[in-house]
């Protein structure tokens, strides 16, 4: 029964990974402002960044927890997908360095669930004097693990591309162009094929039918065996 | 397996060796310094850095 498409379930799992590290990523900022600056005393109404620190921190550490193992395991679902409709072809199109930083994304995430029973422990223990500086170090190694996931995520999908963000990659913001510089000049791999007619293919470089590859799952796009490009949206 | 081995031996180990921790005299435990905690993960971001060197400096 097909309900939805392929693509459009696993866009859904993707989207529920990222709610959930927006949630966690929300979380764990609050608490670790709130553990390294606290609020002793309020007189009056605070500011923005009072108010933002003055969160009862200890009352996040079990969302915090549970929404790290969600995530994680949302994580690892998807990464069945990435690991074959991805990753070879990103290895194909050499961005080595784009594929250096998911790894080094899987094992920072992997050490941070590690952490997260010591993690639970001191904040469940927030009354003892003996915990407070482990507990707040752990906190904010933690947040910054989480905000270095996010933006690494983030990026990485956006190798892949999207309409709604490139536009058939010709218009990618100058935001985007400088994180993407960053990481390793990751273009959306599918911009080298979208112009091209199906004879020309023969002629594409590797990662150029890398891209190709990638958009697979595009219906806007197809290879006819006519030698006419199909397309909707009669961009030439 | 092959995909998930890294992260599952090191989920299992990592429970079979705190399993074991609990079982320490607290006499013992308590010489451990808590801060261990975060500067063993604070290190073990160079170390990864160092270990996945082969993507950073592909030719």
């Amino acid at each position: 029964m097909n309900i939805i498409s392929v693509n459009t379930y696993w866009t859904l799992w993707l989207l529920v990974h990222l709610l959930l590290a927006v949630a966690l990523l929300g979380a764990l900022t609050h608490q670790a402002v709130s553990a390294t600056m606290p609020v002793r005393k309020v007189a009056g109404p605070g500011g923005f960044v009072t108010r933002f620190r003055a969160v009862p921190a200890a009352g996040y550490a079990t969302a915090v927890c549970i929404l790290w193992v969600l995530t994680f395991l949302v994580g690892a679902y998807i990464y069945t997908k990435y690991r074959i409709y991805i990753r070879i072809p990103l290895e194909q199109a050499t961005y080595w360095k784009t594929q250096g930083f998911f790894d080094f994304k899987e094992h920072v995430a992997a050490v941070c669930l590690l952490l997260l029973p010591a993690y639970w422990f001191f904040w469940k223990n927030a009354q003892n004097p003996e915990y407070d500086a482990p507990r707040r170090m752990v906190t904010v190694f933690l947040a910054l693990a989480c905000w270095f996931l996010f933006i690494v995520g983030h990026v990485l999908n956006n190798s892949r591309g999207s309409h709604h963000e490139h536009g058939y990659g010709r218009h990618q913001s100058q935001a985007a162009h400088i994180i993407v510089g960053i990481f390793d000049q990751v273009p959306d791999l599918r911009r080298h094929v979208l112009d091209r007619r199906s004879r020309d293919l023969p002629d594409s470089l590797v990662h150029e039918l890398a891209g190709l590859h990638l958009a697979s799952g595009d219906k806007s796009f197809g290879v006819g065996t006519g030698g006419r490009p199909e397309r909707r949206g009669g961009q030439t | 397996m092959t995909w998930y081995g890294w992260v599952l031996t090191a989920l299992l180990s990592a429970a079979v060796l705190g399993f074991l921790a609990t079982l320490l005299p607290e006499r013992i435990a308590k010489r451990i310094p808590l801060n261990l905690v975060w500067v063993l993960a604070w290190l073990a971001i160079p170390f990864f850095a160092w270990d996945l060197r082969q993507w950073w400096f592909h030719p």
